[in-house]
């Protein structure tokens, strides 16, 4: 075949004894869109990052026929190989231009930097490939799409004509995915060659050429886009089929255990995050916060959560006041709260799972301020097998896949009998295997009479799930939907595009 | 239980991943010494005209004798307690330099009590009373750079750093002015043997204080890790948004791990002025809360590993007092020493990215516990 990247036999093992990638074969022809699909924890960004020289592993790896050794990014940028990260590789305090030009910078004869030149250059790429960058503003400040942008003009101007792209779409908004989609679409009219990461079929389906579809490790095959359905997809990546509708049984509300009055959240720039929100959560549902992320849900948990205690108006948690509340005796009300951010507060990743799993209730697990091991072991040990967590008890955090980090995540949080789950972007950046898992957690946590609080902006998910909906846009809620059926994506779009607005809103 | 059910559990406890995982630590930790002990002699090489004579006494004078060793045994008491408390504070992520001041004070705390209670009838309880009430002093006053830094998020470093110069002058004040010995200038008053910790052998002027520092480090091993306290304070040290996120009072754990390291700092100080000490004639700071740190790096935090750092460090300083006494080498070249063992333990990460390739190119399959290169990193920063 004239693949114009070829990868044969690529098998890395990670220090710890994880095979990322177990004797893979990979064809890229030029100037098409490629994905690579797979599971978390399948090996795809592995493969991705041998390519770009920032892992080194066994195997060959031939450009445009030559056979080529790729030892660092910076070789693989003399090849003309970029990638963008999944998490940006940028200085936040540092503006678009000076990102772009990092490392490459352009000097004078005396050593000085040409900034007004780079600055031009910074505008001249962003109207040749279509994208909108203020080459002053500091990366910080951008919103998550232009940082991204930001990062795909990097690799640009570093000379790059293959493009990998590590889960693009994990942190955008649909409307954002689509524009990312028209820019990647432009690229490779312009001849470049386009390898995205990602593990959304309908995005395979709607802007790829090819796949390879990776599982365990290993390569379980190529196929033309158009040649194969989503289902088919979706077998191939998990080994079996995956129910994209789950079944559920029609709810049963109880007693509302979570009411929120008035909520305002003062925002920056003046203007209301939140703004004057009520609702209530009963028993024995699940009510979902529908919307495009950055329109106050954020806002709401942290005040829920009682993380965040600068809010006016009143949540009230079973009869008591949350604002005088420490987290620690909100959670000992029964408040579980699976948050957004996996990383940096769902979890601590240089502890091994063991630590993370009891963090929840250790202090319980006491005899004279001494831990009871054994019974906190034995009880973990059940979780992972409970969860299916690809784990033991002394592994790091940091060494699992996304996936796997989460399953630990809901595994803490749904022990102990709480009352109200409330479950942030649960699945963002998960496998589809793991996905259907926690699904069926937490329709499981209703069917068992507690509240579940879900904030998504997978509307896949928003359909699957909820029982209840409340579209949120600007702050406000645009729409309460009580008949989840009765909707569509359409119509569920325009209210959280605010074009639409409910005129009762009975939340 | 039978002889035979003894061995197979003996065995059974070397063969568990965890014992593997020590045992490797331990080797690679006895490498990173050895090359230490090269750098040693390549200095005294440079600095001595006899230098055969000079490293023969640097290497074996320590264990020419019954007294030396136990000399090894005391010097390296002090650095087991600052060991054990900079690694509590450095596990909840608190840069505190307390410890000096709290040994400082925990000693002075304790010489001054321990003539004025001390009765020929009660020679253990008496001595042991005093250097809780020292550790407690220095608990007390390490309370000052916590509380500024869970409170008002006053940098731990800069506060507990001046802390130790106030302590110093205030204690030196209090030994001219109001507490001294009439008869002595500027020193505390003579310690009966009564008033002091019993020898352990009188013959080689070793004091019992050396298994309070063992006991130390174990009870500090198992404060970290087996109680609920210290797993708080670990994981409010690794990640304090977690920490928080799970209801953790993360500001006590700010708290509480600088007064407990600051206690047993101040501990350590009263044990080793009533072991080895007549009286409190310190003009200046000791350094073995500075020595506590290197300690720390050494044994990337494990208090459990304290004592046998601590007796490395003792092993060269006695080493390098006796060259200096009978050989032309000066005893400073144990800072130079010292200050080597330092870079090697910073670079001891990427000492441990060779081994871990080379480990893995000679047995590929086997899967090997993941080891924690960001400690190595943070201890070493």
């Amino acid at each position: 075949m004239n693949d114009y990247i070829r990868m044969v036999g690529i098998t890395k093992v990670y220090p710890n004894g994880v095979v990322a990638n177990d004797h893979v074969d990979l064809g890229i022809a030029r100037g098409e869109i490629h994905a690579i699909a797979g599971e978390n924890g399948a090996g795809k960004s592995t493969v991705m990052k041998v390519l770009y020289g920032a892992e080194r592993a066994e195997g060959e790896i031939y450009i445009d026929g030559e056979k080529r050794e790729i030892s660092s990014p910076k070789a693989a940028n003399a090849l003309g190989i970029g990638m963008v990260y999944q998490h940006f590789m940028l200085v936040n305090e540092f503006p678009a231009w000076q990102n772009i030009f990092f490392g490459t910078e352009l000097r004078n004869k005396a050593g000085f930097l040409k900034k007004k030149e780079m600055i031009a250059r910074t505008k001249q790429l962003c109207e040749q490939y279509d994208m909108q960058v203020d080459p002053l503003q500091p990366c910080g400040q951008m919103s998550v799409s232009t940082a991204q942008k930001v990062e795909i003009l990097k690799v640009l101007a570093r000379g790059a004509t293959i493009l990998i792209l590590d889960e693009p779409t994990a942190v955008l908004t649909p409307q954002e995915t689509e524009q990312l989609f028209r820019q990647l679409r432009l690229l490779k009219e312009s001849g470049f060659t386009v390898i995205i990461i990602t593990h959304k079929l309908k995005e395979i389906k709607q802007l790829c050429d090819r796949v390879t579809i990776m599982r365990q490790g290993k390569s379980v095959g190529v196929y033309n886009v158009a040649d194969v359905t989503e289902a088919d997809i979706s077998r191939l990546m998990v080994g079996r089929d995956v129910a994209t509708r789950m079944e559920k049984a029609p709810a049963n509300p109880g007693e509302t255990v979570l009411e929120v009055q008035g909520l305002t959240v003062a925002g920056p720039g003046g203007k209301n995050a939140v703004d004057g929100v009520s609702f209530k959560v009963r028993t024995g549902e699940i009510l979902c916060f529908a919307g495009v992320e950055g329109n106050g849900q954020r806002e709401v948990i942290g005040a829920v959560s009682g993380l965040q205690k600068n809010y006016t108006g009143s949540v009230v948690f079973r009869g008591k006041d949350i604002r005088k509340m420490k987290i620690r005796a909100i959670r000992r009300e029964g408040m579980s709260h699976i948050p957004e951010d996996r990383l940096k507060s769902g979890c601590d990743a240089s502890s091994d799972i063991f630590e993370n799993l009891i963090a929840l209730d250790y202090d319980r697990n006491c005899r004279a301020g001494f831990l009871k091991l054994k019974p906190l072991r034995l009880r973990s040990q059940g979780q992972i097998e409970r969860f299916q967590i690809k784990g033991t008890l002394k592994q790091k955090m940091s060494m699992l896949s996304g996936g796997n980090m989460q399953k630990v995540i809901i595994a803490r949080e749904l022990q102990g009998d709480p009352v109200l789950v409330i479950a942030d972007q649960p699945t963002r950046g998960v496998d589809v295997g793991a996905i259907e898992a926690i699904h069926k957690e937490l329709i499981a946590m209703r069917d068992a009479g507690k509240a579940v609080l879900l904030v998504s902006a997978d509307l896949n998910e928003v359909f699957n799930l909820s029982d209840r909906i409340l579209v949120f846009h600007e702050g406000k809620i645009t729409a309460a939907i009580k008949d989840v059926g009765s909707v569509d994506e359409f119509q569920l779009g325009n209210y959280m595009l605010g074009i639409e607005t409910m005129e009762e809103i009975d939340a | 239980m039978t002889k035979q059910d003894l061995v197979q559990r003996f065995c059974g406890y070397f063969r568990r991943n965890e014992t593997k995982s020590m045992l490797r630590e331990t080797a690679k930790l006895a490498v990173m010494l050895l090359i230490s002990l090269l750098f040693a002699i390549v200095v005294i090489l440079i600095a001595s005209k006899e230098p055969g004579e000079a490293i023969r006494v640097f290497l074996f004078e320590p264990f020419a004798d019954s007294y030396n060793f136990c000399r090894i045994l005391t010097e390296s008491l002090p650095l087991m307690f600052t060991g054990v408390a900079v690694c509590i504070m450095m596990h909840a992520g608190q840069f505190n330099m307390f410890v000096e001041g709290g040994f400082f004070l925990g000693a002075f705390v304790s010489a001054v009590l321990a003539p004025e209670l001390a009765s020929e009838s009660a020679p253990f309880i008496v001595p042991f009373f005093c250097i809780v009430v020292g550790a407690t002093a220095a608990g007390l006053v390490g309370y000052i750079p916590a509380k500024l830094k869970s409170r008002l998020g006053v940098d731990e470093f800069v506060s507990s750093l001046m802390l130790n110069y106030i302590v110093l002058w205030v204690v030196l004040y209090l030994v001219s002015n109001v507490c001294g010995d009439p008869d002595g200038v500027n020193v505390t008053k003579y310690l009966e043997d009564y008033a002091k910790l019993p020898f352990l052998s009188a013959d080689n002027e070793l004091s019992m204080g050396i298994l309070f520092a063992v006991a130390a480090a174990v009870l500090g091993w198992v404060f970290l890790f087996r109680t609920k306290w210290g797993y708080a304070l670990r994981i409010t040290g690794r990640n304090p948004r977690f920490a928080a996120h799970c209801g953790m009072n993360t500001r006590a754990v700010v708290t509480y791990s600088q007064v407990i390291g600051a206690s047993v700092a101040g501990f350590g100080g009263g044990v080793y002025m009533l072991g080895n000490y007549y009286r409190f004639s310190w003009r200046t700071l000791p350094n073995y809360g500075f020595d506590g740190f290197v300690i720390a790096i050494m044994v990337r935090n494990n208090p459990m590993a304290v004592p046998l750092a601590a007796l490395f460090l003792g092993y060269l300083r006695v080493g390098s007092q006796l060259m200096a006494q009978l050989t032309d080498v000066q005893n400073e070249m144990i800072y130079i020493i010292q200050g080597l063992i330092i870079i090697l333990f910073g670079a001891k990460f990427l000492l441990e990215l060779t081994l871990r390739r080379k480990k893995k190119a000679e047995e590929p399959k086997e899967p090997t516990a993941p080891e924690e290169p960001k400690e190595a990193k943070e201890a070493a920063a």
